[in-house]
């Protein structure tokens, strides 16, 4: 099947169905943020180097702005609005607050995302298994050390 | 102290932030008939523009307006209107702005620039800001006499310099000639960008009825406004500018950038607000980025370690327009010669344009560059001497109360101490240094050390204001001017009224974003001056509410105001709590039992004005800050002589920052601002080519350090020895927390390889090429290397 | 053309078609306009930056061939379309070929490694590309296909020029085929970078196996070099330092590295040097 100009596609974010017209040109990072107002996910480069666009796709973590809409047809798609009532993300959240993991903000959804998908999916998770599991996201505030050890009093 | 102050409360904006919520600039796209703005900008880095074409882009549909410079030929610019809005009749740097579009949609805008035309007539361009100064014959300004600039600032029509700042102190001839030893080096660093991640974005609504209002990632939305009304000859009350949350701002966000344009889109779009929002790329290249500064230093010394003589000169590279360029050439300029006592001094501070993207405001404003060469140079004379690098500076560093800064103006003496902070990381370093660890011999280790001082760059007559608001509940809204950009002044404000008013930090409402209409002003939310100068002004607005509470609570309690207690949100004479009023009854007005009521809803207001003196022209003499805090940093580094390799494995900070309000956010400053001056040591720097383009317009080549680059260990001190006119003694830390890493690093380069580094970014590329030079031997390690077990 | 940062993408199709045989084909008949879609980390670039502008995207990724991962006989097979997370989770790769899994490890940060592919990391055929070297120590193979034929690349013959390979326009990777050696096999690859995310300065590859030892470097030269030093190693131990000498003549002459704003030449060869020496160190026997 070629897609070829706009095209309606269900997709599941944050465990709510939308049926949404796409244009085969849109990223997942602008249907998140233009077409459904999603706007913890944030971006900066649009070229895969900053990794604030990232979103958990079926739980993995991955940068929106390199993905294509027509991608993630049934698949979930989950950013911090779909996780507000987990425990463990709450759990996360009041970690971050708590060490100062937190400044200008703009890069802290992509770290809380990072962060939970770390704890939930990597066992005997240490110091040097975060800083690389995160590597991928630019902080320019905070200089890293608190966000984690946010992640890391969690583990 | 109090119960709040000293206290690391947790920010008020940070359940915003965890919560996705907080609203940026980014995120405002439901302005109702909002159209997208977007620039073509010049390939060359000086042009004359022969010809623009916009005709098949104008028959687009879903253009709304195309505009050029000739449509607002206003130049802009902060101390001098050197910019234009969109290139008038040259280009000064690639990536300049030329032509601009409003658009129905990105598509749409992308496209319309494509089919526009522009021809040039390129000219030779100067990139380099040591030429620029020799040379006048590529002027990247021919008419710069004619432009109007602050008078603290002196532009030399017909050559390139956008400032000349002098300091001038004893006789510097003699200072030499009386001199043991002369040493002379230059130093650099590069320019830079601030890599703050959330873009520039403004967003611009010029109004039927000749209103403005502004949404933009501005860290001075006052100075905004006020520059947007000179801009188009309005009213300065007819701006409305509203700063939301920043992401991230450090300096690249303090002026006025492109609010003019995307107004001036707004007003050729039949009054439509356009969303100018730039990409990475055009934010390295179009939008403002960190001065470069070459220096030169020769000092005079005594074998004894007294410094007693300083010549200086130092160019900083503006690039295209002055911005605040030409205040960070005047601050670098009256604090030549770092936080040091020498009493003889010749030191000129040169503003250079050249034609490179302009250079603004960075974290640490020309003092982590010119504490670069002065920290270098310290240790490299004690070297000279064979003296111990701590010694040599303790004989020459500047004593509170006693001594006299550089430029002549006696320091307070409650002005901190600068000796205690680096006797603490210096203590620190040796204690736990091992000495050469392993048995690998291209593996060297060594310890460096550097100390510095700054204050708030700002005009003498830079004031703050603030209003505190009592509601029903009594729960009081403070109102700021300050941007919250990260940095989390809006959270030691707090902490500082509910200290005053001794109510619950719970029920202190302060917000991040600012609104010109609703927020007290404030000057700017630059150089560290927030806490000090809104700091007071909260301070004093809520003094003013206490009065106004006495006032009603002394009719109710039949004593006089004076007498009164304001404590745990009850009024009761002193010494008789068990006569309380609630507060919560007088807030509001007090009524009687009799239903006759007094006073009002509270409302007290503060204010603060900065105490500082206008330089002399000649000879810098003056009172240039409001504080100076001091501090020192220091590092352990592992160099691999082999490879050049450096690894920090330790980095220490100690600042005298009087009173720590909230510590927990002091030290999210100092690990902040000390691996983002990590970053800028040993990675960063924007290159370009011989002809003025930008090379590395993106995060792949313009290098962050990142997380696995972290040191091993941190730590940091906070002195406090309290400012009696600061709140609660409190001075700035925020650009401190940079301004010493990349000298210690260097420092300690020496300490461990003996070979000297006088050039940022230190990598491992540049570390090998000075092994190469100073000590080739050192290679030779490699056929060991080879044959190690 | 005017200098235009883009942030959206250009206008084109995608098609996702669920057999090879049917991408094959739609490759076949439109195969100058169009691009295939693994992991896209690079094509998304390229589109965005308009270095490309094809008319249909294909998208490889639900495509049963180009998912495998297993072994078959003395074969390891790795679907073109495998995610780089996934071959990481390997443990047949990281028993078996040691430098792969060390370059994969090292490739760009461990989010984009979720989408990441190897056949798009040599598709792009970028001298930097840091599976290179090691796949041609290990000897791989790159399995091919088009709508007539399928045919197997021995990899020293894959990449002709800068972001050049020999594929022809109706051409897809399918997998990469690595031989398993049943020989004592040890194998490094080390990685020049200017901080712990980076494109290779420099890749540097090593391994010795059956009494025949061979390096390779990737970002050195327009295409990935192999240098066959068996003759200058004997009984597996580390050269002198005349012999090395002679191995870094023999290096030397095979490899052009550039000056660029990452590095300088001249800091290329040196470091090019010591990872060699590093690498024999690793490899070889004291």
């Amino acid at each position: 099947m070629i897609v070829n100009e706009s095209e309606s596609l269900i997709i599941n974010v944050n465990n709510i169905e939308h049926k949404i017209s796409v244009k085969p040109n849109e990223t997942l990072l602008d249907v998140l943020r233009l077409k459904l107002g999603i706007k913890s996910v944030k971006a900066a480069c649009w070229s895969g180097d900053c990794g604030i666009c990232t979103v958990l796709i079926d739980g993995k973590p991955m940068k929106s702005c390199l993905v294509l809409s027509h991608e993630i047809r049934n698949k979930s798609i989950m950013t911090v609005e779909g996780l507000l009532e987990d425990e463990l993300f709450q759990k996360l959240q009041n970690s971050f607050v708590k060490n100062g993991a937190i400044q200008c903000g703009f890069c802290t959804s992509a770290f809380l995302l990072v962060g939970y998908y770390l704890i939930k999916n990597k066992r005997n998770l240490d110091l040097l298994s975060i800083k690389k599991g995160i590597n991928g996201i630019i902080c320019r505030c905070t200089g890293y050390k608190q966000i984690i050890d946010s992640i890391y009093e969690l583990k | 102290m109090g119960k709040y102050v000293g206290e690391s409360i947790i920010r008020k904006d940070a359940l915003e932030k965890v919560n996705g919520t907080a609203t940026y600039a980014f995120d405002i796209d439901n302005i109702p008939n909002l159209l997208i703005g977007k620039f073509l900008t010049s390939p060359y880095a000086h042009a004359h523009i022969r010809s623009i074409d916009i005709s098949k882009a104008e028959k687009i549909n879903g253009v709304v307006a195309i505009v050029t410079g000739k449509d607002w030929p206003v130049r802009i610019g902060l101390y001098a209107g050197d910019r234009d809005i969109l290139a008038v009749d040259k280009v000064v740097w690639a990536g300049q702005p030329v032509v601009a579009i409003s658009a129905e949609s990105y598509e749409i805008a992308e496209k319309a620039l494509e089919q526009i035309q522009i021809e040039y007539e390129p000219l030779p361009a100067i990139i380099d800001p040591v030429k620029a100064k020799l040379s006048n014959d590529i002027l990247v300004h021919e008419k710069l006499g004619e432009y109007e600039h602050s008078p603290a600032f002196n532009p030399i029509p017909g050559t390139n310099i956008a400032n000349h700042f002098k300091l001038r102190k004893g006789n510097i001839e003699k200072g030499f000639k009386e001199s043991d030893k002369i040493i002379e080096n230059t130093f650099t660093m590069p320019q830079v960008a601030h890599a703050y991640l959330e873009p520039i974005v403004a967003i611009g609504h010029y109004k039927r009825d000749g209103k403005i209002e502004i949404w933009s990632s501005a860290q001075s939305p006052f100075t905004v406004r006020y520059l947007m009304g000179i801009t188009f000859a309005i009213p300065t009350s007819n701006v409305t500018v509203h700063a939301p949350y920043l992401g991230g701002g450090f300096g690249g966000k303090a002026g006025l950038n492109y609010e003019p344009l995307a107004v001036l889109l707004s007003k050729n779009s039949n009054y439509r607000p356009v969303k100018l929002q730039l990409t990475r790329e055009e934010n390295f290249r179009s939008a403002p980025i960190r001065v470069g500064m070459v220096a030169k230093i020769k000092t005079g010394v005594k074998d004894n370690g007294r410094i007693i003589a300083e010549e200086i000169e130092y160019i900083w590279d503006s690039g295209a327009c002055a911005d605040y360029a030409v205040n960070v050439g005047r601050a670098g300029g009256y604090v030549s010669i770092g936080p040091y006592e020498i009493d003889n001094i010749k030191s000129d501070s040169y503003t250079l344009y050249t034609n490179k993207p302009y250079a603004t405001a960075f974290r640490g404003f020309g003092h982590m560059e010119l504490h670069w060469a002065i920290e270098r140079q310290r240790d490299i004379i004690a070297k000279n001497l064979g003296m111990d690098p701590i010694a040599l500076r303790k004989i020459n560093t500047l004593k509170a109360g006693k001594s006299y800064t550089a430029n002549q103006h006696r320091l307070r003496k409650d002005a901190g101490n600068v000796d205690e902070c680096l006797e603490k990381v210096w203590n620190d370093l040796k204690t736990h240094f091992k000495g050469k660890i392993g048995d690998k011999p291209w593996l060297f280790r060594g310890i460096g050390v550097s100390c510095f001082m700054k204050g708030p760059a700002q005009p003498p007559n830079s004031a703050s204001s603030a209003y505190v608001k009592f509601n029903e509940d009594g729960g009081i809204f403070v109102s700021v001017g300050t941007s919250e950009m990260g940095q989390g002044t809006i959270t030691s404000l707090a902490q500082i009224a509910a200290e005053e008013l001794s109510i619950p930090i719970e029920k202190v409402y302060i917000k991040g974003e600012r609104d010109t209409d609703r927020d007290a002003y404030t000057w700017q939310t630059v150089g560290s001056r927030s806490l000090f100068m809104d700091g007071n002004a909260v301070r004093n607005a809520c003094i003013d509410a206490k009065h106004q509470i006495f006032e009603i609570a002394s009719q109710v309690l039949h004593t006089p105001p004076y007498d009164l207690v304001l404590e745990n949100e009850s009024i009761y004479p002193k010494g008789e709590p068990w006569k309380n009023l609630n507060l919560v009854d007088v807030i509001m007005g007090y009524m009687f039992t009799s239903g006759e009521a007094i006073g009002g809803p509270i409302m007290g207001h503060g204010t603060y004005i900065a105490k500082m003196t206008m330089l002399d022209a000649e000879t810098g003499a003056g009172n240039p800050a409001i504080f100076e805090t001091f501090g020192s940093q220091g590092v352990e580094v592992e160099i691999n002589v082999l490879t050049g390799e450096i690894k920090i494995k330790r980095l220490i900070s100690a600042f005298d920052i009087g009173k720590a309000i909230n510590p927990q956010l002091c030290e999210s400053q100092i690990l902040g601002g000390s691996i983002m001056a990590l970053s800028l040591g040993l990675n960063e720097k924007l290159q370009y080519d011989e002809k003025g383009h930008l090379l590395n317009p993106n995060f792949v080549d313009y290098v962050l350090t990142r997380a696995d680059d972290l040191p091993d260990e941190f730590e940091f001190f906070l002195v406090e020895n309290p400012q009696l006119d600061a709140p609660f003694g409190a001075r700035g830390i925020g650009e401190l927390t940079m301004l010493g890493v990349p000298a210690a690093i260097g420092n300690a380069i020496a300490n461990a390889i003996n070979v000297e580094i006088y050039d940022t970014p230190i990598t491992s590329e540049r570390i090998w090429y000075e092994i190469k030079k100073q000590r080739p031997e050192l290679l030779k390690l490699k056929e060991e290397f080879l044959q190690e077990d | 053309m005017n200098q235009i940062s883009h942030l959206t993408l250009p206008e084109f199709k995608i098609v996702t078609p669920s057999t090879l045989r049917e991408a094959l084909s739609i490759l076949d008949t439109n195969n100058t306009r169009s691009k295939l879609l693994a992991g896209g980390t690079d094509l998304l670039v390229d589109l965005r930056n308009r270095t490309i502008n094809p008319n249909i995207i294909i998208d490889l990724k639900n495509i049963p061939e180009l998912n495998e991962l297993k072994q078959k006989g003395d074969i390891f097979v790795i679907g073109a379309a495998v995610p780089i997370a996934d071959i990481l989770k390997s443990k047949e790769v990281r028993k078996n070929f040691h430098s792969l899994y060390t370059a994969l490890n090292e490739m760009c940060d461990e989010i984009l490694r979720f989408r990441a592919t190897i056949g798009g990391n040599l598709g792009t055929a970028s001298p930097a590309a840091d599976t290179a070297g090691p796949l041609l120590i290990h000897r791989a193979r790159i399995i091919v296909a088009s709508k007539k034929i399928s045919r197997e690349i021995p990899i020293q013959e894959f990449f002709i020029g800068v972001k050049q390979n020999c594929l022809m326009p109706n051409e897809i990777i399918t997998a990469i085929h690595i031989p398993i050696s049943t020989e004592n096999e040890k194998s490094v690859f080390l990685k020049l970078k200017r901080n712990s995310e980076d494109l290779a300065l420099i890749g540097v590859s090593a391994i010795n196996y059956n009494s025949q030892t061979k390096l390779a470097f990737t970002a050195v030269a327009p295409i990935p070099i192999l240098v066959d030093i068996t003759a200058y190693i004997s009984g597996n131990k580390r050269p002198n330092e005349e012999k090395f000498k002679e191995i870094w003549k023999l290096v030397k002459n095979a490899i052009s590295p550039i000056n660029d704003l990452r590095a300088s030449r001249e800091y290329r060869l040196h470091m090019t040097e010591i990872l060699t020496r590093k690498a024999l160190k690793e490899v070889l026997q004291k």
